[in-house]
């Protein structure tokens, strides 16, 4: 495909309306926006513009749909999020991208849509119902196998209770010679029965027959979350995927023919078992183009690597979002330091370190926003990016985390998730005010109800499956359509009146409904276990902690309390541009970021050394942190060590806030 | 890519294989395979073909793109005093995806056993106050989930519509057929230069010109000389015209903001080029046959065209509807050699019987009363071996085969002979029946009835009668008349006429009782005849039968003078007598009677066709004489004598209607 002056002169008008132009110095914007006829990496510092480079790319690439081979273009992301702005910044203009043929999603889904449901229906003839780690985890706790002893059950969640790691990634893997297991993981070794220690005087172990036992019982209630309930943890979800093209290997070629090409967005973000699969699909006919940055390859749990090794990629050092002074500090602090870095002209705002001393550390947010206020970026009209303040390391009680900085920080802010505890757990663990949330949730509690109390299809393969969701759903639109109408009626109402009253109130009247009026009209007789799931009162929170405050600070200071800081986690960060960052130094195993960092806040590259591990991930935390902010970086770092390395940091054109006596 | 399957339930004439007219997933009403290159779906009128056409119409949509509904009469039910059922389903399961084609569907997409894709479509109709719903879906499992809109597009057919309209068809218009066929073709796709601008198109340029021209003409009371078109001065042009329409217009709209009238030959733009272009063959006024080649041929273009994606299914219904049966045949041979090479699957549907003659088995289902039947190699009874051979004796017999009410599928020419003298003796005249018979031409070849067993089970909807002999060989020891050994399971003993009988019914017989075997008590038929009452007959039949086979022996081909004949009855009822005044039994005369048979002194045919004769003149005498005696004619011989039985039996096998239910379900 070739790209023309004129192509490029009517991109550059769609994505910044006569306001800017992918043009760079280097030509390497350019050099990446023409290239469609081989695979390639692309290196991209922060703030790069790689995302809407790319969108320029595949807007191109749009033009030219459908192609004439019928076949398509597969983007790959990481987040969600990702995509929700890549569509908004295209807006209607490039709707076909995201239409068949093409694909447009995170690599999980891709694997979900394309490989791991048709395995399972293949398998089993019937869809799974949710592919979702914390769905599989909680289902793995509580599910009932028929004909399974009480005794039998609790020996098993005895066991499976005290190993938190393989609630979440348990998972049947291939022995070598064929047979399945059941592993702790993806990558992980076989699981081993073990009795868990507990305060009892005497420990002694299960026997090996109890062990053998148990172990059969955990398989057993795996296969039936896997197949009856249709639950599918990320693990598994992979396995599938591996196995449907171990057991298919022509499906390879038919993905081919499929994209033609594939680009992947942030890279650096790729887990190894999410490349091996990549690898394999994608054979050589189809370009794929890899568009990351490895300094913030900060992976979401902090023990894994990223996947992504490339040799002579193509480069973009020109970053659009952090200044000149701040691009100079970046050039050291990352992993592969880039000499060659650049920031935008027209900032004259140095990066400041304010330097705390021990227990004082709550100051350093006040200084901040004095910062802020002097260099007058509280001006909300002018700078519309955020002002915030980010750590490491949350919430841990003993080290340096941002809880010292920031009392009462709170890490959880995770969004919510559906439990299915019981109906109550339900409805208090997602977001009520959505109506379409508040439907789904519903339907899956009432699922979960047939299934408890063994309610099965009649229409199903021999009758002896049961439902979920759109197999209900069909048969109340086609059996029960005035029950269909009246309850879609029902949850229109409690969506509505639930933002007046609160969900104790409404909660009543759902259970009463489903009772005495749902499950009877379709006469299904409900057993005790499943009117339980109704009426339980009690809310089952789980792992899930109560996420109430914000994480705002505000100076108590009357001229400076107008201003806001929202305080977080790195890895909850990436891809934000502020205007102002403070970059929180944390502890993490024995010695805190300035400790680990020093040299290269100083200015001397990173020579990488094996058994590096620590450092090399402060490094990529540090790189992601501070390279948020377009006209202000500050770094939080301990006054002795400071002191110690005024000279050197000076040097690399930090300047300490407050202002350090003048020698020391 | 092709469609190799389909099943229906509750649409129009086809309802549930089990009567419930509940859908289930074992029930369909029709469940059909297809071969991925020709199919020829062959009905009377109202047998339910185009019922199969338009359910695969309606759930993959057609290229033309007409608007697909439901409305309650598709709803199939039982009888008119039924009321409709409420729910319909078509399944349609696809095979043999490229790599390519995989990809298109890798959302919906399964393996088999075999390790081959498979692609599995259903649309689901229901009734709900008085309005028809329906969702299309696809996948493996029971619920799957819908189809993306523009994959389903890759599932388009090619319809062609019954016949009747090729000319509007091929005609300029705003929905014109040939435009979108057109279209389709790489030229005619979207061309841009270096500045992204569209470039014309060189239809484009031309007919920009001519509208000049057109204007021009319409501009103008009178033209200027033009040699290059032969135009001389003073031609009065259209400038009348175009003013009188103008000073129209100026009275309808406000003086100031009229526009002004322009005539043209059709918008310069590519779409509305194609719109106004006609395809015809040269000579004027084609006659309607011709053009509906024409339009096949146009269509052919599309579905063969090389950058055509998706399925390349060509949907034809009533093939007939215009064509002569002449361009029929040329049409369905054309196709049937060239079809492996056309990379597209057709599925025909014509109510021509005589086509199923051109047609190979292998391309053939026939459809009775809303079912229908394939006809290719593992869909019958019939071995795979056997169909070459199959396929050469039937030849042009293949409709009177499969359209006859009844089939009399016998070993020789002497059943054949006779067979129908009987039936008209016996009050039902085969021909009145539409029976048809077959002379298969030796005992070994009856197995061909199988091509009427389905595979599975029950039959063609057909009634068939296996005429045989028994074949119990008998010899004279010492004037006395015994059963031959037969070496049977490699012991040698007298095979017993039951158990011989039992052989042949496993053998023949189906569930349903659509087809049935009905052999002779004995020996052969010739020989069983002789032994009944009708011996006297056959004996006459055989003394001529050795006169003329005699002659035929010599090199002389003539038929015996009348004078001749009644010598050798005369001669024929002397050695009767004398039989009888000897003291030989029925057994012993009929052994006597079969000798010259035996030993091919007289031809079984010829004797066949005497015997008919004679038979017929005795029936003749029958209906003319004044006091018909019941109990004396021919017809009453016929029905009583156990000889003759089993044809007589074999004849009303095949001319009682047959059961409609117990065809279609075994």
């Amino acid at each position: 495909m070739q790209v023309t002056d004129n192509d490029i002169e009517r991109l550059e008008q769609i994505f910044f309306g006569g306001n800017g132009s992918f043009e760079d110095e280097k030509g390497e914007r350019y050099e990446f926006l023409k290239c469609f006829d081989k695979s390639l990496d692309v290196q991209a510092c922060p703030g790069s513009g790689k995302t809407t480079t790319l969108l320029a790319k595949l807007y191109l690439l749009s033009e030219k749909m459908p192609f004439e081979d019928g076949s398509g273009v597969c983007v790959l992301t990481h987040t969600n999020v990702g995509i929700d702005e890549i569509k908004k910044r295209l807006g209607p203009k490039a709707d076909r991208l995201f239409q068949y043929p093409n694909f447009f999603g995170t690599i999980q889904s891709f694997v979900d849509r394309f490989l791991v449901i048709p395995f399972y229906i293949q398998r089993n003839d019937k869809r799974p119902n949710f592919i979702d780690i914390d769905m599989a985890r909680n289902a793995l706790l509580s599910t009932f196998v028929p004909e399974m002893s009480k005794d039998h059950r609790n020996d098993v969640l005895w066991f499976l209770r005290s190993h938190e790691k393989i609630q979440r990634s348990l998972v049947f893997r291939k022995n070598e010679d064929g047979s399945f297991a059941l592993y702790k993981g993806i990558s992980e070794k076989l699981v081993e029965i073990k009795k868990p220690r507990n305060r009892a005087k005497e420990y002694r172990d299960w026997t090996e027959t109890e062990k053998k036992r148990i172990y059969t019982d955990l398989e057993t209630i795996k296969k039936y979350v896997l197949k009856e309930r249709g639950i599918l943890s990320y693990d598994d979800a992979f396995m599938y995927a591996q196995q449907y093209f171990e057991l298919y290997p022509q499906i390879k070629k038919a993905f081919c023919k499929r994209f033609s090409y594939v680009f992947i967005d942030e890279m650096q973000d790729t887990y190894f078992h999410q490349d091996k699969i990549i690898k394999e699909l994608f054979g050589e006919d189809v370009i794929i183009q890899r568009i990351g940055d490895l300094n913030q390859a900060i992976m979401n749990d902090n023990n894994s690597e990223s996947a992504w090794t490339t040799d002579n990629p193509m480069k973009i050092t020109g970053s659009r979002r952090v200044s000149q002074p701040i691009a100079n500090i970046l050039r050291t602090v990352a992993l592969e330091g880039d000499p060659e870095l650049t920031g935008w002209d027209g900032c004259e705002i140095p990066a400041y370190i304010i330097p705390y001393s021990t227990e004082k550390e709550p100051d350093v947010l006040e200084r901040f926003v004095e910062l802020i206020k002097k260099h007058e970026l509280d001006n909300v009209n002018e700078y519309e990016r955020p002002i915030k303040a980010v750590g490491w390391v949350g919430t841990e009680k003993t080290t340096l985390t941002i809880g010292q900085y920031f009392v009462g920080f709170d890490k959880g802010g995770n969004k919510k998730r559906l439990r299915l505890t019981n109906l109550k757990t339900a409805l208090s663990t997602i977001d009520v005010s959505k109506p379409n949330e508040f439907h789904n949730a519903i339907i899956s509690v009432i699922i979960e109800v047939l299934s408890l109390s063994g309610i099965k299809n009649p229409l199903s393969k021999d009758g002896i499956r049961s439902y979920h969701k759109s197999s209900f759903v069909s048969f109340l639109k086609a059996d029960h359509s005035d029950l269909w109408f009246e309850f879609n009626t029902k949850v229109a109402g409690w969506v509505k009146s639930q933002s007046d009253k609160n969900l104790a109130e409404i909660f009543p009247e759902i259970e009463n409904y489903l009772k005495d009026s749902f499950f009877p009209t379709l006469d299904f007789k409900l057993n005790d276990k499943g009117v339980n799931f109704i009426s339980d009162k009690n809310i089952d929170l789980g792992i899930q902690e109560k996420s109430n405050s914000e994480n705002i600070f505000q100076s108590g200071t009357e001229c400076l309390d107008h201003i806001k800081v929202e305080v977080n986690n790195v890895h909850s960060v990436k891809g934000e541009t502020h205007t102002a960052t403070l970059y929180l130094e944390t502890s993490y195993q024995s010695k805190t970021c300035g400790e680990y960092l020093i040299d290269q806040l100083c200015g001397s590259p990173y020579a990488p050394k094996k058994k590096d591990t620590y450092k090399k991930q402060c490094l990529k935390i540090a790189h992601v942190g501070m390279s948020r902010p377009t006209h202000l970086l500050c770094v939080a770092l301990n006054e002795n060590l400071v002191n110690d390395n005024r000279e050197n940091l000076e040097k690399n054109g930090w300047c300490f806030y407050p202002p350090l006596e003048q020698g020391h | 890519m092709h469609l190799a399957n389909i099943k229906i339930w509750n649409f129009r004439k086809i309802g549930t294989s089990d009567d419930d007219s509940e859908i289930k997933v074992d029930n369909p009403g029709i469940d059909l395979n297809f071969n991925p290159n020709l199919n020829v779906i062959i009905g009377e009128n109202d047998s339910g073909k185009t019922a199969i056409i338009d359910a695969i119409r309606s759930i993959l949509g057609t290229q033309s793109r007409e608007y697909q509904y439901f409305d309650e009469r598709d709803f199939y039910r039982k009888n008119k005093e039924d009321t409709r059922t409420r729910q319909l389903r078509i399944e349609c399961l696809f095979r043999g995806f490229s790599d390519q084609e995989a990809g298109h569907f890798l959302e919906w997409i399964h393996f088999n056993d075999a390790g081959e894709y498979e692609l599995r479509v259903w649309l689901q109709a229901y009734q709900r106050d008085n309005r028809v719903l329906f969702n299309t879906k696809a996948g493996k499992d029971e619920n799957g989930v819908q189809l993306d809109g523009n994959a389903r597009d890759l599932l388009r057919a090619t319809y062609l519509k019954p016949l009747r309209d090729a000319e509007s068809e091929l005609s300029p218009g705003y929905k014109s057929r040939l435009a979108q066929i057109l279209k389709s073709n790489p030229i005619f796709k979207d061309q841009f230069d270096k500045g992204k601008d569209k470039e014309k198109h060189v239809l484009e340029k031309y007919i920009k010109k001519a509208n000049d021209r057109v204007e021009g003409y319409f501009n103008e009371d009178s033209l200027k000389e033009d040699a290059e078109h032969d135009i001389k001065e003073g031609t009065p042009g259209g400038g009348k015209i175009s003013k009188k329409v103008s000073e129209h217009l100026e009275k309808f709209f406000h003086t100031h903001e009229t526009p002004d009238p322009v005539f043209k030959i059709s918008g310069d733009e590519l779409g509305s080029v194609l719109r106004s272009l006609a395809l015809s063959l040269e000579d004027n006024k084609s006659g309607l046959g011709s053009l509906n080649l024409l339009f096949i041929a146009a269509e052919l273009l599309l579905l063969q065209g090389e950058n055509h994606q998706g399925l390349r299914l060509a949907l034809i219904e009533e093939l007939e509807a215009h064509l002569h049966p002449q361009a029929q045949l040329r049409v369905i041979s054309a196709l049937q050699e060239t079809q492996k090479d056309l990379k597209s699957q057709f599925i025909l549907s014509t109510h021509s019987t005589t086509l199923a003659s051109k047609l190979d088995l292998d391309n053939l289902i026939l459809c009775f009363q809303g079912q229908a039947y394939p006809m290719k190699k593992g869909e019958t009874g019939l071995e795979d071996e056997d169909y070459e051979f199959l396929e050469r004796f039937l030849d042009d017999t293949k409709s009177n085969l499969f359209f006859a009410k009844g089939v009399l599928l016998v070993e020789g020419d002497a059943e054949n002979l006779l067979l129908p003298a009987l039936a008209e003796i016996i009050g039902k005249p085969l021909h009145k029946h539409g029976v048809s018979i077959v002379n298969v031409g030796s005992k070994a070849l009856l197995r061909y009835a199988k091509i009427f067993k389905r595979k599975e089970k029950g039959t063609l909807p057909i009634k068939v009668a296996v005429v045989t002999d028994l074949d119990i060989a008998l010899y004279s020891d010492q004037g006395v008349i015994k059963s031959k050994i037969r070496k049977q399971g490699g012991e040698k003993a007298v095979p017993s006429p039951n158990a011989e009988q039992k052989k042949l019914e496993t053998t023949f017989d189906s569930d349903n009782g659509n087809i049935k075997v009905f052999s002779s008590s004995l020996w052969t038929m010739e020989h069983d005849l002789a032994s009944g009452d009708l011996s006297k007959f056959i004996y006459k039949a055989v003394r001529i039968a050795q006169l003329i086979t005699g002659w035929s022996k010599k090199g002389e081909y003539k038929s015996p003078s009348s004078e001749r004949i009644v010598k050798q009855i005369e001669n024929a009822d002397k050695q009767f007598q004398e039989w009888i005044n000897n003291g030989f039994d029925s057994r012993r005369i009929a052994f006597e009677i079969y000798k010259p048979l035996d030993n091919k002194s007289a031809s079984k045919a010829v004797t066949a066709q005497w015997l008919a004769k004679l038979l017929m003149d005795r029936h003749k005498e029958d209906m003319t004489a004044t006091q018909p005696s019941n109990h004396d004619t021919m017809k009453h011989l016929l029905e009583t004598d156990p000889q003759v039985r089993y044809l007589v039996n074999a004849i009303n096998h095949v001319t009682t209607d047959q059961d409609h239910k117990n065809a279609s379900n075994g």
